[in-house]
């Protein structure tokens, strides 16, 4: 019996070990039985638990708001009716590469908020708009680099892992991230407002009984802006609460002072304290393509079994996602597209087995960076080396390819590459590796045109790794 | 809640509580908690009723619930989670000594010993059969990071010692 039958019979098997000699529905009955009667003894506590919650949450935050200079007065702004609108901020507000590195570094980047300095002076910090997770909701995302590093893949982004945890607002966007212990506080106000006070966590915790304890309110430290309107706070938080939050007194603009908060009720930090780290791959859901023999028996884990093959099965070796293509060369080399999982980043890798120069080992031919939105990639495509010294152009585009064309020079015409099949991969043997800078591809879905450019591998920093 | 919302509730509850608690208890990997776990999802699920959106399916929400819940408990619990090289309270009454029952013992043992996340990853994916992009809404991660712990997993679970030596 394979893995994958044997851990679904499993689960099954003991999920229905669970209901042996249990009414499921009597149970939940009597938790909600008991939960009214707790109700009914908790409100007038609670009433009580509020009231003083939201003195004592006013009181520092308003001395703070007092106590706290107002800075000077920024360049007026219109009024924006939400921060899609804002425009961008920061000491590299200006650098067009700065941001478009940065909106390479998350899924899609909705807006750059800001980019530029912040509290840590050998780094870099970015603030974006998302809708990462459902594709409408606006996430804040906050992404910071090394200082003098600001290519893409360098940034680290990290958004609310949980609803609640990030706001967003037209007097700021705030963000609440981080387990609680590690927990990094941003708030960045409208364009023109200032950020004047912002309060420490305070965490709540909710009893065996349902009931909230009083909350810790902790004293307000000052705020100073990192740049006009930023706060961010990094590395603050009480540890094993239940829920913690912070608020923050805007000044606008114009108008009076606004309270925003930010609540994280739970966390989803795992076990082994890793961060919602944002991986994304082109291939994963897409159906396998390409010819069988690499995939003669069936893969158990995907991707294992053709990482197995190829490198042996090892602990310290990084691991890959399905494969999204497989196929014999025309030398008999076999080859597959694949991602490496790596704990950095993935990249799209086509690998050669054997290889055509030499070595018993296998090696990456060359690599793609995963790009923010996988549904933007339509092709990977590789000169790939034989073993006699010629190379074969692979070009894998994206399910539903109609046709590939090829130029091998920048004064040639396109032509057809041989017409896709297998779901739109194109191949050419070609006399050499190398030269190949001019050619470039044109994929075709139907009439549109979903790409021209040049070979990937033809690309800088592309070419072969062993 | 009025009076048509507590009926459709109790109808709800008759209806799925046996399949909530097969989720709880693969979660939980206890019945005691497994038990907990449901009460306290049902709770809220009720205090959420009048709110959601049943023609989309109340059991998307339940399963969010479930998991929110009891990554909260986990988190409030003094003592973390310990691997244990058997589950506490393997299920009742004993099996038969049969190979095929002995397998799902070993691996059974072998995804208690998983993290948390990926645990419950392995079993959205597996025994809920969910989407990726489903398993992500239900936890509150990224798609990638659900490629990420069920890779994880399954590469744990095909490394796991006990298993690795049933194979042989």
């Amino acid at each position: 019996m394979s893995h994958p039958d044997l851990l679904r019979q499993t689960l099954h098997t003991q999920a229905e070990s669970a209901l042996e000699g249990i009414d499921a529905a009597a149970l939940v009955r009597t938790g909600l039985a008991a939960h009214r009667r707790r109700r009914h003894r908790g409100v007038a506590v609670c009433a009580v638990l509020t009231i003083a919650l939201a003195a004592a949450a006013a009181i520092p935050l308003t001395r703070l708001a007092r106590s706290h200079p107002t800075p000077a007065a920024s360049p007026p702004y219109p009024t924006y009716a939400s921060p899609m609108q804002w425009p961008t901020r920061g000491s590299l507000a200006g650098d067009k590469v700065a941001i478009q590195a940065l909106t390479a570094s998350y899924i899609k980047v909705k807006r750059v908020l800001y980019i530029g300095d912040g509290p840590d002076p050998a780094r870099k910090y970015g603030i974006l708009l998302s809708t990462s997770v459902n594709d409408h909701d606006l996430e804040v995302v906050l992404c910071t680099v090394r200082d003098g590093a600001t290519q893409p893949r360098r940034w680290t982004c990290q958004g609310p892992m949980a609803p609640g945890e990030g706001v967003v607002s037209p007097s700021a966007v705030l963000l609440l991230t981080g387990d609680s212990a590690r927990s990094t506080q941003l708030a960045l106000a409208a364009p023109g407002g200032h950020i004047t006070g912002m309060s420490e966590l305070y965490a709540t915790e909710v009893d065996d009984n349902g009931q909230p304890s009083p909350p810790a309110n902790r004293p307000t430290a000052p705020v100073t802006e990192t740049a006009d309107g930023l706060v961010i706070k990094a590395g603050v938080g009480p540890a094993n609460v239940a829920s913690f939050a912070m608020q923050v007194v805007v000044k606008p603009q114009t108008g009076p002072p606004v309270r925003v908060t930010a609540t994280q009720s739970l966390s989803l930090m795992d076990n082994t304290g890793m961060h919602a780290e944002v991986y994304w791959g082109w291939g994963p859901d897409k159906r396998l393509r390409g010819l069988p023999p690499l995939l003669d028996n069936p893969e158990q884990n995907p991707g294992l079994q053709v990482w197995a093959r190829l490198h042996g099965l090892t602990t310290s070796m990084p691991g890959y996602y399905s494969p999204i293509w497989g196929g014999t060369l025309a030398d008999g080399s076999r080859a597959i597209l694949i991602q490496p999982l790596t704990p950095v980043r993935i990249s799209t890798a086509f690998m050669v087995n054997p290889p055509a120069k030499g070595t018993d080992d296998t090696f990456l031919v060359r690599d793609v960076d995963n790009p923010p939105d996988p549904d933007t990639v339509h092709q990977i495509s590789a000169y790939l080396p034989l073993s006699n010294g010629r190379c074969e152009l692979v070009v894998v585009a994206a399910p539903g390819t109609t046709r590939i064309t090829y130029r091998p020079t920048s004064t040639s015409s396109f032509t057809d590459l041989s017409q896709p099949q297998n779901d739109g991969v194109g191949r050419l043997v070609v006399p050499t590796c190398d030269g190949h800078q001019d050619a470039a591809i044109q994929v075709f879905a139907g009439a549109n045109r979903t790409y021209e450019g040049p070979i990937d591998s033809t690309r800088p920093n592309a070419g072969p790794r062993h | 809640m009025n009076r048509e919302m507590r009926a459709d509730f109790e109808t709800y509850v008759g209806a799925r509580a046996p399949t909530m608690l097969r989720l709880a208890y693969l979660i939980e990997g206890q019945r005691a908690a497994a038990e907990d776990l449901l009460q306290t999802a049902f709770v809220k699920l009720y205090q959420a009723w009048p709110r959601i959106d049943r023609s989309l399916g109340a059991d998307a929400y339940l399963r969010r619930i479930i998991m929110t819940t009891h990554a909260s408990r986990w988190r409030r619990r003094s003592v973390r989670e310990v691997p244990l090289a058997q589950p506490p309270e393997p299920p009742q009454p004993q099996p038969p000594p049969d190979t095929a029952v002995a397998d799902r013992q070993v691996l059974w043992s072998a995804l208690g010993r998983l993290p948390r996340m990926q645990r419950a990853v392995v079993i959205l994916r597996w025994y809920e059969d969910l989407a990726e992009a489903e398993v992500a809404r239900v936890l509150g991660i990224s798609v990638g990071t659900v490629k990420q712990h069920n890779h994880r997993a399954l590469r744990a679970l095909r490394l796991d010692p006990e298993l690795t030596a049933m194979e042989q």
